[in-house]
């Protein structure tokens, strides 16, 4: 290989490296995302499962 | 094309930008020939240009965002010239790499700052990295969807200027290919760069549509989160 070449391997191989960071730190976010959406639906599920407050009674008369 | 395909063109541009990227890397290694000049090194101008002029697109996307947003005072603009400046500077990282790499390999220097041009793209580079310092030094809301779309719109200025600064120098060593005369380079070549170029677009959308989506669902789930607080 001459030196042309390694360059300009090095060139295109700096790009792709760059895009596949790219989308591997995308890929933590994601999985990040979906924990977060997981733990909200649980805590509205646990919200829905609690009993609902009864309501305050009022003396008539 | 289908509903869900226009409303979410994200997997569609993915596919197109990795078709056009393979298929004019491939071309340009074993369809062009070498430049008479350059020689085997010019196939680094098939992705260094490209790449370049998408980093520019990215920022004037931004600015036009910035512009609406200013103008139409919806926050939703705020978010996406936020990640059109993302890309822009993720794009202006690989266009200084690669021109570092083919400087190194043509002027045996990885830079010279006698190079008006590439001192201006890295003068617009440093201000859209500051954006992001401007952005997170000012607590959310309105305000700062202000000020990180005034910035924004006036980062644009710098972009002709970055453009045209070598047509303007006169002691420039930088090649210059693109002339008032048109691509000064054979059919063959003009085609590769065109589908690279198209390649990078596609990849920056895909990109930007990805990360939009993924910002969007990160603000709505906050905002859940604070109601189920």
């Amino acid at each position: 290989m001459t030196t042309a070449e390694t360059y300009v391997t090095a060139v295109y191989l700096v790009v792709l490296a760059v895009v596949l960071l790219y989308v591997v730190i995308y890929a933590f976010k994601m999985s990040r995302l979906e924990r977060e959406v997981r733990e909200l639906a649980e805590l509205a599920a646990a919200r829905r499962r609690e009993p609902e407050p009864e309501p305050e009674q009022a003396p008539v008369g | 094309m289908s509903t869900s395909l226009r409303n979410r063109p994200g997997p569609a541009l993915a596919v197109a930008a990795a078709v056009l990227l393979v298929g004019a890397i491939a071309l340009a290694f074993y369809w062009v020939p070498d430049d008479a000049d350059q020689g085997f090194s010019q196939r680094i101008f098939y992705i260094h240009v490209p790449l370049a002029i998408t980093a520019y697109a990215c920022f004037f996307w931004a600015a036009w965002k910035a512009l609406r947003l200013l103008w139409k005072a919806d926050e939703r603009y705020d978010l996406e010239s936020y990640t059109a400046v993302h890309m822009g500077v993720m794009f202006g990282i690989l266009t200084l790499v690669t021109g570092s790499i083919w400087a190194r390999i043509s002027w045996g220097v990885w830079w010279s700052w006698s190079e008006r041009q590439l001192v201006l793209f890295l003068v617009l580079f440093l201000f859209y990295s500051a954006y992001f310092m401007l952005r997170y030094s000012v607590d959310p809301g309105p305000r700062r969807a202000r000020m990180s779309a005034v910035y924004a719109l006036f980062g644009v200025v710098l972009i002709p200027v970055s453009f045209l600064a070598i047509r303007l120098a006169e002691d420039f060593i930088h090649p210059v290919v693109f002339t008032q005369r048109g691509p000064q380079m054979a059919g063959s070549m003009f085609v590769v760069f065109c589908l690279s170029f198209a390649g990078c677009l596609a990849l920056a959308g895909a990109l930007y549509q990805t990360e939009l989506a993924g910002k969007r669902l990160d603000v709505r789930l906050r905002e859940l989160r604070r109601a189920l607080a």
